[in-house]
């Protein structure tokens, strides 16, 4: 319990809570992502500039080891409620999916998710998409909270698939997909640039014109990668992950302004009195022999590197005491990593893979999509 | 040497079991009995509001619910004691009653009600609950 919070301070605690809920505001004018509108399907608005050159062009892919669990009843809005790091009822103002977090009573990240509504009436029916490998976990988190709600909670991973889909095209190009979504097309709101991200009957491919092509699911991650887009289990270390060094705070993941939830109180505090030092960015790996550093993010699928397990340690070479992050995600020669900020431009940063028989220079980029406030606070 | 309980343990005795059960003992999944404990200050608040209200058949309920920034919240209500539900577990204390569904009293077994009286307020209170690892308010 924080020192605010004994009962004797609460009545301070009421007073601020206006200042700060105003402070809140002005600070979401800064802070990207607290919108979350779905868009309509004829707006072209999933336009995606790609560096990457397989993935320039219209493309769909299959978004790999997530699952999804159903949840149905009329307590189901309440019930999700008080576990989410975003505003629920934002639901009810036209929007059928948005991204947020659970946190446990610590603050710390247990679940990243997409909450999808399925069906409005007579009882909410929604979706949520977690991580595949922690489903039973979650699903005993829905549980423990249950109590007396009226809700009814399914495991239905196998029913439904998740698509990606991006390209420069008009999204008019996109309107066979009415038919099989329960309520349009919805932009991924994590950054700008993620296109499309729809979910669809497991026996149904997306419905689209012959101008997008399919790639391999294993291009998602290299493209999230690139993004800079952490997702799942690799990324976020569950029980050990806080939501403002995962990015939920940019990715629009929280909202700022809802009232209490599991884990509310160091985020909110976090965001407004604390610095955050560390976050989640793209890397790359090159050789520990090169001369010079990669001016450029780029993935290099020739090369077959083995991979640093997810949660290893980055450090400064020979300082193995002293880490600078740990790596998530990692495909060919790029990965995600959480790094902290002041170490972004120091050279000497590695990674050890295999025990200690390989090892690889770090390099970290900032995403071109994070806010530039943020971008200043890091070179002060 | 005769054997002579000391004093500190006949106190932790008569107070363990100053709180009984009237009806339905409940038990928790190894087989214990679930109890709570209702505090002096709780049956001298508690007795006072019936005397007050001219009522004395009233208990208080105590419900667990999920919500609050750590999970769990309580609620309290005052609760006609013949109106109670099946699975609800009716706990008396010098005539002092105290109603908790077996929903909830698996949450809070082994905990104090007490009456608190603090500058911003009095209110009842679910004390010393053994099952909760953090809490505010």
């Amino acid at each position: 319990m924080h020192r605010w919070l004994k009962p004797k301070a609460t009545f301070a605690l009421l007073r601020n809570r206006n200042f700060l809920k105003n402070y809140g505001q002005r600070r979401a004018t800064i802070t990207r992502g607290l919108n979350t509108s779905p868009i309509t399907i004829n707006q072209p608005s999933f336009q995606v500039i790609e560096e990457e050159s397989v993935h320039q062009g219209e493309h769909y892919v299959q978004v790999p080891k997530r699952g999804l669990v159903e949840l149905a009843g009329k307590d189901t809005m309440k019930f999700l409620q008080g576990l989410i790091t975003n505003d629920i009822t934002s639901i009810n103002t036209g929007v059928n999916v948005f991204y947020t977090a659970f946190l446990n009573s610590m603050g710390r990240v247990l679940f990243d998710t997409f909450i999808y509504q399925k069906n409005g009436v007579p009882e909410p029916v929604v979706l949520v998409e977690c991580d595949l490998r922690i489903i039973p976990e979650f699903t005993n988190h829905l549980k423990k909270y249950l109590l007396r709600s009226k809700v009814v909670i399914n495991d239905v991973s196998s029913e439904y698939k998740i698509w990606n889909i991006w390209g420069n095209k008009n999204l008019s190009d996109t309107s066979g997909l009415n038919s099989t979504l329960f309520k349009g097309g919805y932009v991924d709101q994590r950054c700008s640039g993620m296109g499309l991200r729809i979910l669809i009957p497991a026996n149904m491919k997306p419905n689209l014109t012959s101008k997008f092509t399919e790639l391999p699911s294993e291009e998602y991650a290299i493209r999230r990668i690139l993004h800079g887009v952490p997702e799942g289990i690799d990324d976020f270390v569950p029980e050990k992950a806080l939501p403002l060094q995962s990015n939920f705070d940019y990715m629009g993941g929280i909202d700022f302004r809802k009232g209490c939830y599991i884990g509310q109180e160091l985020t909110f505090r976090t965001y407004h009195t604390g610095v955050t030092r560390r976050r989640i960015l793209p890397v790359q790996l090159y050789p520990f022999s090169a001369t010079n550093a990669p001016t450029k993010l780029s993935v290099d699928r020739n090369i077959q590197v083995v991979t640093p397990v997810p949660y290893s340690d980055i450090h400064p070479y020979g300082q193995s005491g002293r880490v600078a992050g740990n790596i998530g995600v990692c495909s060919h020669n790029i990965a995600l990593a959480l790094i902290k900020l002041d170490k972004v431009d120091v050279d000497d940063l590695v990674v050890y893979a295999e025990g200690k028989k390989h090892i690889y220079r770090v390099k970290p980029f900032i995403p071109s999509w994070w806010p530039k406030d943020e971008n200043e606070q890091k070179q002060k | 040497m005769g054997i002579k309980t000391p004093l500190i343990n006949s106190f932790w005795l008569t107070r363990s079991f100053a709180t009984t059960v009237v009806n339905n003992p409940p038990k928790d999944g190894q087989g214990n009995e679930m109890k709570i404990e209702i505090t002096d200050r709780a049956v001298k608040q508690l007795l006072s509001l019936m005397a007050r209200d001219k009522h004395d058949n009233e208990a208080l309920r105590i419900t667990v619910d999920s919500g609050g920034c750590h999970g769990f919240q309580y609620f309290y209500d005052l609760t006609p004691v013949n109106a109670l539900k099946e699975d609800d577990v009716l706990f008396e204390n010098n005539g002092a009653k105290v109603v908790i569904d077996s929903l909830s009293l698996g949450l809070i077994k082994g905990s104090k009600i007490d009456y608190t009286e603090e500058l911003i307020g009095s209110q009842f209170k679910v004390v010393d609950n053994p099952q909760a690892a953090t809490g505010c308010g």
